[in-house]
C-alpha cells in the first residue's frame, strides 16, 4: 500500500505501466512525456502543489518521478486538477475523459495527439486504479 | 496560420477547450484547412456530461461559445466518449469511411440514435467540412 501523492506510489504506478500488455500495444508508437499536477488542498494534506513526470516512450514508461514546477512545465502533456478530483479518478469515480469535458481536469499539450491516443490515456488511468493506495486525507 | 479561434466566454468549458485545441492544432499543422471555414454555425452537445458548446465558422475565424446559442445548422448529439472518437474516425469526402471498421462503427452509431446530427441531410456540405476541420488523420 502507498501513499498518494508519493514517490513511493508513482514508483509502483511505474511498474504497472511496464506490467502491461494492453498499455504496451496502445501506446506503442506514443512519444512523449506526461506530466500530472496534483494541486495543492492543505486541508486534505496536500499543502503544496505536486509534479509527477512520466517518461513515456513506445508502450514503456522509462522513469516516473516527481518533480518541480519548473521542469514539470517543459513536458509534452500536462493534466492538471486538484488533489480530490484525481482522488475521483483513482477510485473510478470520475472518468476522465468526462472529467476533462467538464473542465474538472485541464489538458495542455497537442489535442489531435490525445486524441488518436485515447485508448492508451485511458490505459494509463485504469492501471493508475490498479496501485494499491492509501490517500493522504485518510491516513490513520 | 492566419485564421483565428477565439473563445466567446472568459471561462470556456471543458467540450470548449478541446474542440478548440483540436481546430487551433489541426489549422497549424494543416493551414490547407483553412479553406473549410466556410460559414457555419454548429451546436455540440454532451448530454452524459451536461456540457455543450456554439462554433460559429467563418473565413479565417471560428468562434466558440459555451452552451447552445441561436439555431444552429448542425446540432451534434453523443455521449462525451463517442464525440472524442468522432475525431479520428477515417474520412471518405468528409463523411465517416465505410469501408473501414471505425467508419462503419459511426455509421451503426448513427443508425442506433447514440450519434445525432440534426441538420444533416439539409447541410451535408457543412457537416463534410466540419468533419475535415476536426478530424486527427
Amino acid at each position: 500500500m502507498a501513499l498518494f501523492p508519493s514517490e513511493e506510489w508513482l514508483d509502483l504506478y511505474v511498474d504497472r505501466i511496464n506490467q502491461s500488455k494492453e498499455y504496451q500495444e496502445a501506446a506503442a508508437t506514443w512519444e512523449g512525456d506526461v506530466a500530472y499536477v496534483f494541486e495543492a488542498e492543505p486541508d486534505r494534506g496536500v499543502p503544496e502543489e505536486l509534479w509527477a513526470w512520466l517518461d513515456l516512450w513506445h508502450g514503456e514508461c522509462r522513469e516516473g518521478k516527481l518533480v518541480p514546477a519548473a521542469e514539470g512545465e517543459k513536458a509534452k502533456f500536462i493534466i492538471r486538477a486538484p488533489y480530490s478530483r484525481w482522488k475521483e479518478v483513482i477510485n473510478k469515480e470520475l472518468d476522465p475523459v468526462k472529467g476533462m469535458m467538464q473542465g474538472k481536469l485541464k489538458l495542455k499539450g497537442d489535442l489531435p495527439t490525445i486524441v488518436r491516443y485515447v485508448k492508451a490515456a485511458n490505459e494509463l488511468v485504469n492501471l493508475a486504479q490498479t496501485v494499491p493506495t492509501e490517500f493522504v486525507d485518510e491516513q490513520v | 496560420m492566419t485564421a483565428t479561434v477565439e473563445y466567446a466566454d472568459e471561462e470556456p468549458n471543458g467540450l470548449a477547450a478541446i474542440i478548440g485545441g483540436l481546430i487551433e492544432a489541426n489549422l497549424q499543422q494543416h493551414p490547407e484547412r483553412e479553406a473549410l471555414l466556410k460559414p457555419a454555425v454548429v451546436g455540440i452537445t454532451a448530454p452524459d456530461v451536461g456540457v455543450s458548446i456554439t462554433l460559429q465558422i467563418a473565413p479565417g475565424r471560428v468562434g466558440i461559445a459555451n452552451g447552445l446559442q441561436g439555431k444552429p445548422h448542425l446540432l451534434v448529439e453523443a455521449n462525451s466518449d463517442t464525440l472524442i472518437e468522432l475525431s479520428s474516425v477515417p474520412l471518405r469526402f468528409g463523411l465517416p469511411d465505410n469501408m473501414t471498421k471505425e467508419g462503419r462503427a459511426v455509421t451503426g452509431s448513427l443508425l442506433k440514435g447514440r450519434i445525432k446530427v440534426k441538420g444533416m441531410t439539409r447541410h451535408t456540405a457543412r457537416l463534410a467540412r466540419l468533419n475535415k476541420l476536426l478530424s486527427v488523420n
